[in-house]
């Protein structure tokens, strides 16, 4: 039972972090491999709102989140706008390098030890009991409410209004969307500023459930998988994905050793490259457009 | 140079050689007697800093050769590297092999790797391929890494200098050579595949690979052996790595090392071996330029601690540099400056050419 | 004067020249035609005006392109696109993910306040009967026709006040490519919408247009109006199909054959 309760906080958490590459894929192609980063420096953010201005979770969270939104705004204007003309394959490796210098400045400014926002955040990660004696901490249900929360109001938005519709263009066909009166750069904005959230959200709930140390981005390498299975440019398939790969990893801790449960994301990932390399709900086009 | 001034070529052989004038041969003759001639005129630390480009040299080519040229994109190349390290850990440390035996064990264990990991990029392209490799490089460590615990070896495996007959190999200088003769080898080698019809295929490939296809250049033999030649390549620099410093652990193969091979290759520039070997000076030295740079600058020590950090920093910062100003990489702007004064006082070429 | 280009140079990757001091104008309410072969420089000029040639690492090294007296050349697409000159591309013109429904609703009107939307709906589907059937079907399984008038609408929802149409009946069928020039000149009288019209296919673009410009290898070697072009001998032979000789070419006349093209006269 214990099993599934962390199944399903985990792939939570992956689909808090998942979300937001969904979404800077789908807009501008490109796969954020800084999105660890992202994930990491929003834990810092709460840590250090939360250490420096309020005591109490929910504007330290809300400030936190700003920050995380505007970090993504500020990536998009100074770095990525120039390469949105490039080859996919360099705008990831400028997101690898973008991924690396954060990693840097990461312990340069908040040194390598390991904090706990909770500590200034008068507030404490009860466990709860649930039945057969399984046990759920308040932020790991925090972290399935907050994914429930999230989605729904993304997919809401993304069917039912004029600017998903403009999303979905844009990351369609950049060019033509620009003839006809888009304006790219707000959307691709929007597009980094949502996912840079959604990774901060998911790494402030990470860090008051588990604590924060530089080291917390692998997470975020970790959730790759989960994209690729469920399909890149699809927001559902992140669900089932994010299942599954929680699921390899937590059969592999139990069962193998927890030291498999490192690549066990990728055993399934190579897996789902040979059988099916769009994902679950991914399109097929994809595949040759790249 | 030679070009400009309509230097015709009249047979096939002059136009497919490599060092095509005279003055070109002097100057790589004149390298060639620089380099030889280095190991005795420089101190033990440029020594060993050259000798570690010398021994990079040989995975940027091998990822230049996939990625530059093949244009397959892979993130594992650190996994091939540690395969071809752990073979030959693994082969002293059960077999107490020689050199002569775990070098081509690398080869075959990286072409059988290669292979495997080429299959899928018969089907996937870009992105999904370079996740793919990814995926190799965590399964690799993960079985090095079992290895190293069910054996023993938490903190790695000690491997002893190699012998060729008669010599050991322990001495600088003699890795030096040792590495010189490897690479200019290496080097030929390259430099003849590229211009070969397996190369052109390659470039085919990279450039437009359904045009390819219907061209009569069948992908799946190409590919793949893009991925095996170049898998065979890393995981014989494994072999070396493993016989340099002597010692193997998982750790050192971390995904840092695959991108910094991959920045070798992106900040040389894509597409020729020219580019691999301006990378892979770069990429070397630039850790040691920043340690200078940092200890003129008098940064306050409790930065100096982090010297990892500021590496990452800027590291990261050239890498992103390079990508949004120069794609072409070094290679780029040598080729600029060049043809800056080829054509001057031309400003480009009029229209019709 | 609505649009006037001035000695236009354009060059590619600092090298190579592709435009080389053109100059045309195009007034209020025309359809002018720029007729040329492949390669000949058209898109270019096109994509010069509307904004887009830093996609394929290009510039406007000199002359100038005005719109209603305002320099545009080297602006961004976006803010050309505002001040209502929109394209229709050669290709990727339309959203093939999206439905017909949905592609109509993306573009940004240039009139948002002074026009309802269910207006535009309307007059689109007054001009495009055709779409009002394929409202839900995905734009990828459009047919080629389908898709052009798809394109012509969402350009037209932007309610430019220039609209460049690049290369409208490459792929298409006679007959198609017959309505679809009547749709434009249908457009142009009814909504006063200005038409610079790129084409390979000269004798269609000349039913329609008012005035033409014939381009080879970036300049201009003709101009005049549609009287003027279609008995010019030379864009009879080389563009309409039509030559002099009624009889026969023998491969020998072709190969020994030097016409000096009388463009200068």
């Amino acid at each position: 039972m214990q099993m599934i309760v962390n199944l399903f906080t985990l792939s939570s958490l992956y689909c808090l972090i998942c979300c937001g590459y969904v979404l800077i894929y789908r807009s501008s192609r490109v796969l954020n491999l800084a999105h660890g980063e992202f994930m990491a420096i929003g834990g810092y953010f709460l840590f250090t709102v939360a250490m420096g201005l309020f005591s109490h979770p929910i504007p330290s969270f809300l400030v936190a989140c700003i920050f995380s939104l505007a970090m993504g705004f500020l990536v998009y204007f100074f770095l990525m706008k120039f390469m949105a003309g490039e080859s996919v394959f360099a705008a990831i490796l400028v997101t690898i390098a973008l991924g690396i210098l954060l990693r840097g400045l990461m312990p340069l400014i908040w040194t390598s030890q390991l904090w706990h926002p909770l500590q200034h955040l008068t507030m404490a990660n009860a466990s709860h009991q649930l039945m057969e004696g399984a046990v759920i901490s308040t932020f790991g249900i925090m972290k399935i409410v907050s994914a429930v929360l999230l989605y729904l109001t993304l997919f809401f938005c993304l069917k039912f209004t004029r600017w998903g519709l403009r999303m979905l263009a844009v990351g369609e066909k950049p060019l033509l969307a620009s003839q006809r009166g888009v304006a790219l750069h707000k959307y691709y904005a929007l597009s980094w500023g949502i996912g840079a959230f959604s990774a901060g959200l998911a790494g402030m709930i990470q860090a008051c459930d588990s604590g924060l140390e530089p080291g917390m981005f692998v997470i975020g390498l970790a959730a790759f998988p989960v994209v690729l299975v469920g399909g890149l440019d699809s927001l559902v398939g992140v669900i089932p994905g994010a299942f599954i790969v929680a699921s390899a990893q937590i059969i592999t801790i139990h069962f193998i050793s927890p030291q498999a449960s490192e690549a066990a994301p990728f055993a399934v990932l190579l897996l789902m490259l040979l059988i099916r390399p769009w994902g679950l709900f991914g399109t097929k086009e994809e595949l040759e457009r790249v | 140079m030679a070009f400009a001034s309509g230097y015709f070529n009249t047979t096939y052989e002059k136009d497919m050689s490599i060092v095509d004038t005279r003055g070109r041969w002097g100057w790589l003759i004149t390298l060639i007697v620089m380099l030889i001639f280095f190991p005795f005129f420089a101190s033990a630390f440029l020594l060993d800093l050259a000798t570690q480009v010398l021994l990079a040299l040989v995975g940027s080519i091998a990822l230049m050769l996939l990625t530059g040229y093949a244009g397959q994109i892979s993130l594992g190349h650190a996994g091939l590297i540690a395969a071809g390290a752990f073979t030959t850990a693994v082969l002293f440390k059960e077999l107490n092999a020689p050199i002569w035996l775990t070098l081509p064990a690398s080869g075959l264990v990286g072409a059988i790797l290669g292979f495997i990991v080429g299959l899928p990029s018969l089907r996937l392209k870009g992105l999904y391929l370079a996740l793919s490799t990814l995926a190799l490089h965590f399964l690799v460590t993960y079985v090095g890494a079992e290895y190293e615990t069910k054996r023993g070896f938490a903190t790695g495996v000690l491997i002893d200098a190699p012998s060729l007959g008669p010599l050991t190999i322990v001495d600088p200088r003699l890795w030096y050579f040792f590495f010189l003769v490897a690479d200019v080898l290496l080097v030929v080698f390259s430099l003849n595949l590229v211009r070969s019809k397996t190369g052109r295929a390659w470039m085919a490939i990279r450039d437009r690979d359904v045009a390819a296809e219907a061209l009569g250049i069948k992908l799946s033999s190409y590919k793949l052996s893009a991925f095996v030649m170049s898998s065979v390549l890393t995981s014989i620099a494994g072999c070396f790595f493993a016989y340099y410093r002597g010692f193997v652990s998982v750790e050192a193969f971390s995904l840092l090392m695959t991108i910094e091979y991959v920045a070798m290759i992106i900040i040389g520039g894509l597409g020729s071996i020219l580019g691999a070997i301006f990378g892979t000076i770069f990429v070397v030295l630039l850790p040691y330029i920043i340690e200078t740079m940092v200890e003129a600058l008098h940064v306050p020590t409790r930065l100096t601690t982090y010297m990892f950090s500021i590496n990452h920093v800027i590291f990261g910062l050239i890498m992103i540099i390079f990508l949004v100003l120069e794609p072409n990489g070094l290679v780029g702007i040598w080729i600029r400056i060049r043809n800056y004064f080829i054509l001057w006082p031309f400003k480009h070429k009029p229209l019709g050419e | 004067m609505l649009l006037g280009v001035e000695k236009l140079e354009v060059v590619y990757h600092n090298v190579s020249l592709a435009v080389q001091g053109v100059s045309f104008e195009v007034r209020d309410d025309q359809i002018v035609a720029l007729l040329g072969t492949n390669g000949a420089g058209k898109t270019t000029i096109l994509r010069a005006i509307s904004g887009f040639l830093g996609a394929d690492d290009a510039k406007v090294t000199e002359g100038l392109i005005q719109f209603r007296g305002e320099e545009i050349q080297n602006q961004p697409p976006h803010i050309i696109t505002k001040k209502g000159i929109v394209l229709v591309p050669e290709r990727d013109k339309i959203f093939e993910s999206l439905t017909v429904e949905e592609n109509l609703q993306v573009p940004v009107s240039l009139k948002k306040r002074e026009e309802g939307e269910t207006h535009l709906h309307d007059l689109i589907f007054h001009y495009f009967p055709v779409l009002a059937n394929l409202k839900n079907r995905l734009g990828g399984y459009l047919s080629g026709g389908e898709r052009q008038m798809l394109s012509l609408s969402t350009a037209f929802l932007c309610r430019p006040t220039l609209l460049l149409v690049d290369e409208l009946s490459l792929g298409l069928a006679p007959i198609i490519v017959d309505e679809l020039m009547k749709l434009v000149k249908l457009i142009r009288d009814e909504q006063r919408v200005t038409v610079l019209l790129v084409e390979q296919n000269a004798l269609a673009a000349l039913e329609i247009a008012d005035y033409g410009y014939v381009i080879e290898n970036g300049r201009i070697v003709f101009a005049g109006d549609t009287y003027k072009l279609k008995s010019h001998k030379d864009v009879q032979e080389f563009y309409l199909g039509r030559g002099e000789r009624e009889t026969e070419k023998s491969y020998k006349d072709i190969k020994q054959y030097r016409r000096t093209r009388r463009w200068y006269g």
